[in-house]
């Protein structure tokens, strides 16, 4: 089967007023339709500067990048606008991801009046159906952010992606900033979303931990370049990387006696 | 480009005070000197400018007019400064009381109509003209106590600024080192637009007669004269309007130019409220150590609490991790016992002690030296807790000779040794290296080296790795752990973060919606938690869980500061939760080794959490 989504040796370079600096350098990996391709990195380590490539936001010096077997690295302004449809971001923070003057309707509404002709009367079932699946009801279609806490937020902000029908979602730290108990509902929702609409998720994070819990594939990111991919599982057990050990080292463990014997081990 | 446009502006106005500085020098003639055979004559070599209707020469009389014209826009624009500066950083910086009146003030002044103000002087005072351009000055001072105090209210939020209050630094200091500094863009261009604002009144005056009287000259008086001979002589108007013109809009281009280079610079973040909140109930348990809060209730406003009866303490070399979700209170719990509560915000009731004595009957000013001292602060964000404008060096420095009697020498030496201590390997590099310059790891270890800087006995850190990569956060938990073992250190982490509980904790204190839910050893509260909330939260640590499986989670939200139950404030979203939960405030109760506020916790102890 043909991946959804292919990047093939992609890099990313940014000019300043005299250097040049190399943000992502032949990044290749698919990801399969209705399965999640993790990618975990450090600071600096270009994964945003990916997501912001894969999503055309970020013009790209080489490689490719190939949705549905068609070559979108260089697509049409007119194009990409159809693609924002099938390819839908959710970015970190909840709280400034919405416009806080606009009602919880108004914005969620935007996406169908961009890609669709839908009339009003159906335009609102689909909001109101993309706030019922992300556990939400169609009565808070009036409301403004302000009156929503930082988890409704990002269903909220999931919700919106949902909208337009996508068959990616690019999924930026969507949980990092998000409580303990929060983040356990966002990531229960995606994974129910996933299963039941087959969405395929490019899931960004700098915390294993997530991208363990989530991902079938791993890419593991540090200054640009791929450092290891594969599945997830043979990753996070046998990393054949010295820098993924470190990360694997370096997460913590909610165990006091297990954490100490790996202190140990850290470097 | 940007250079030009200020050094040419800056170049012409130099030259003009100068000149008129040097009236005496360099004017060929007299002022008043007369000669009649020669009135509104042309310029010429003998006089450049021309000569008026007395024939008296116009250049040497702009030279000399200038003198009162300038000396008068001085004065305006030093009253301006010195009453505006001040004024401003003093009500932007306390707030309260001293804030409302000044501001209550400046409103009033910028309600009077200034031209009427300055016409009641002239008639009072008799044309003084020293006396009218302090009241120009003391009328539009309003505009620069308006900016600066709103300058000053922006920076006074900002982490480095409070870090700096942490750390034990006095008002005059601190205004004068972290908010000035950032200030001074804005003070520079409001002083620039007033100082052209200053002349135009001056001249405008003279022109119409009013201030100092001819035949002394002044440049209002000389446009004021050259309107009349427009006829016979244009040029005299030209070249005497021509000098105000230049020097208005020569002081305007300068401020213009400030304005730009400072627009340049980064705009700092609002600094974030606390929630609002509602009454409690209170109850007792002694404790002792180095750091003990005894009952300490806090409110917003006075009415509304954000976290109420806790109790804890700390024994030197222990670490106590303050557990909870965001809106649980602990970051108040943890400024409440900096003594450094956000504007609005107060402790009520209950005490605060350290090393025995209660830091809450002290005075603000006694408090903050001595919190300053005995307890170090480190910041969530480490390089916004950083002074941009200072590098790493100085400011260690700054807080290092806060201790009497230090040399020069010493003080850097001991500068040096601080960040020895704290791991930094390039210590030369990193004294002098400003704070953009390092990674957020080794800025981290500068606001450490700053926090043991007055060698204290307690550190209170706020989530000190939340912003750090996974590989710098295990160095960082690594060497507070080193210094709260080699040095004794009392130390309490403010984290939501179990695996950092579990890496550096051998207590731990959880929080919910504003009180003490559970206080035991980390090794119990892992494997037995006393409290639902405890064992619901650690459920939801996805680490250790099966890849793809829904996680177990709390329903609902942690209520608002506003909406605690009268009961178990932990009831509507527990499991276990039954009637006698409800019915009553669950008072804090004991456990085998801890406290938990749950009737039901002596079954919980019972199951199994995983």
């Amino acid at each position: 089967m043909n991946p959804l989504l292919r990047v093939h040796e992609l890099g990313v370079r940014f000019h300043m007023r005299r250097s040049e600096v190399v943000a992502v350098d032949g990044v290749s990996f698919e990801a399969r339709k209705g399965e999640t391709v993790g990618i975990v990195g450090e600071s600096g380590s270009g994964k945003t500067t990916l997501t912001g490539a894969v999503l055309g936001r970020v013009p790209i010096s080489c490689g490719q990048v190939v949705f549905r077997g068609e070559d979108v690295t260089h697509a049409t302004p007119r194009r990409r606008r159809e693609l924002t449809a099938e390819l839908q971001p959710v970015y970190q923070d909840p709280f400034s991801s919405l416009n806080p003057a606009r009602t919880i309707g108004q914005t969620l509404e935007e996406p169908l009046l961009v890609h669709t002709r839908l009339p009003a009367g159906r335009r609102r079932t689909r909001v109101e159906a993309a706030l019922e699946q992300v556990g939400l009801s169609g009565r808070d279609l009036d409301r403004l952010p302000r009156e929503f806490s930082g988890g409704q937020r990002q269903r909220i902000a999931i919700a919106r992606a949902l909208v337009a029908e996508p068959s990616l979602i690019v999924l930026d730290e969507a949980v990092s900033a998000l409580d303990l108990s929060v983040q356990a509902q966002i990531l229960n929702l995606l994974l129910r979303l996933q299963a039941d609409l087959g969405l395929t998720y490019l899931f960004i994070s700098h915390d294993l931990d997530v991208i363990r819990h989530v991902s079938h594939t791993t890419v593991v990111m540090r200054r640009g370049q791929v450092v290891e991919a594969g599945p997830t599982a043979e990753i996070v057990t046998c990393p054949a990387s010295e820098y993924t050990r470190r990360l694997l080292d370096s997460t913590l463990v909610p165990d006091p006696e297990l954490q100490a014997a790996r202190r140990g081990r850290v470097i | 480009m940007r250079r030009l446009e200020l050094l040419i502006p800056a170049a012409v106005l130099t030259l003009v005070v100068l000149a008129v500085l040097f009236a005496p020098l360099l004017a060929p003639h007299q002022p008043l000197e007369q000669n009649l055979d020669d009135v509104l004559g042309s310029p010429s070599a003998q006089h450049w400018f021309g000569t008026d209707s007395l024939g008296r020469d116009i250049l040497s009389r702009i030279l000399y007019g200038g003198r009162v014209s300038l000396s008068g826009a001085a004065i305006a624009l030093a009253v301006f400064v010195a009453l505006g500066v001040p004024l401003g950083l003093w009500a932007g910086f306390t707030s309260g009381p001293a804030d409302r009146t000044i501001t209550w003030l400046a409103d009033l002044l910028l309600a009077l109509p200034t031209v009427i103000i300055l016409l009641v002087v002239l008639a009072v005072f008799k044309d003084n003209e020293v006396v009218t351009m302090v009241a120009l000055g003391v009328t539009g001072s309003t505009s620069m106590i308006r900016v600066v105090r709103g300058a000053t209210k922006a920076v006074r939020g900002q982490v480095f600024v409070v870090s700096a209050e942490g750390a034990g630094l006095n008002q005059w200091h601190i205004l004068r080192r972290h908010v000035l500094p950032h200030v001074r863009g804005p003070i520079t261009v409001q002083a620039t637009f007033f100082a052209a604002t200053a002349v135009l009144v001056e001249t405008s005056l003279g022109f119409l007669g009013l201030g100092v009287q001819a035949p002394r000259p002044t440049w209002g008086n000389l446009v004021g004269e050259s309107i009349q001979q427009i006829q016979p002589a244009p040029w005299f108007l030209l070249i005497t309007g021509g000098v105000v013109a230049l020097v208005a809009l020569c002081v305007g281009l300068v401020g213009d130019a400030i304005r730009d280079m400072t627009a340049t610079e980064p705009d700092l973040p609002s600094p974030s409220r606390p929630a609002r909140a509602r009454p409690g109930t209170a109850s007792t348990s002694p404790s002792s150590g180095v750091l003990a809060l005894e009952n300490v209730t806090v409110c917003h406003g006075g009415v509304t609490p954000l976290v109420t009866d806790v109790s804890f303490a700390l024994r030197a070399g222990e670490v106590v991790g303050l557990v909870g979700e965001s809106g649980c209170g602990k970051s108040m719990t943890a400024r409440a016992a900096l003594g450094l509560l956000p504007d609005g915000v107060e402790l009520v009731s209950g005490v605060v002690r350290v090393d025995g004595a209660d830091v809450a009957a002290l005075s603000s000013a006694a408090r903050r030296r001595l919190l300053g001292r005995l307890i170090g602060y480190v910041p969530q964000d480490p390089v916004p807790s950083l002074d941009p404008s200072f590098t790493v060096g100085s400011q260690l420095a700054e807080v290092v000779a806060t201790e009497p009697g230090l040399s020069r020498a010493e003080v850097r030496e001991r500068c040096a040794d601080l960040l020895r201590r704290v791991r930094v390997p390039d210590v030369p590099r990193v004294l002098a290296s400003y704070p953009h310059q390092i990674s957020g790891g080794m800025a981290q270890r500068v606001n450490i080296a700053l926090a043991m800087a007055l060698r204290p006995r307690i550190l209170i850190a706020d989530e000190p790795t939340t912003a750090l990569d996974v590989t710098v956060q295990a160095e960082i938990l690594d060497l507070l752990r080193t210094l709260a073992a080699e040095q004794d250190l009392a130390v309490l982490l403010v984290t939501h973060d179990w695996g950092v509980v579990a890496d550096l904790c051998e207590r731990a204190v959880v929080m919910y919606a504003g009180e003490v839910v559970e206080i035991s050893p980390v090794a119990t509260l892992f494997a037995r938690p006393s409290h639902p909330y405890t064992r619901a939260l650690l459920r939801a640590d996805l680490r250790g869980s099966t890849p793809f499986s829904q996680l177990p989670t709390i329903p609902g939200v942690v209520p608002a500061a506003g909406a605690w139950a009268y009961g178990c404030r932990f009831a509507d979203r527990c499991v276990l939760a039954a009637d006698e939960c409800r019915a009553a405030p669950v008072p804090l109760r004991s456990t085998p080794d801890g406290v938990a506020r749950c009737v039901r916790s002596d079954e919980l102890q019972k199951a199994e959490v995983r």
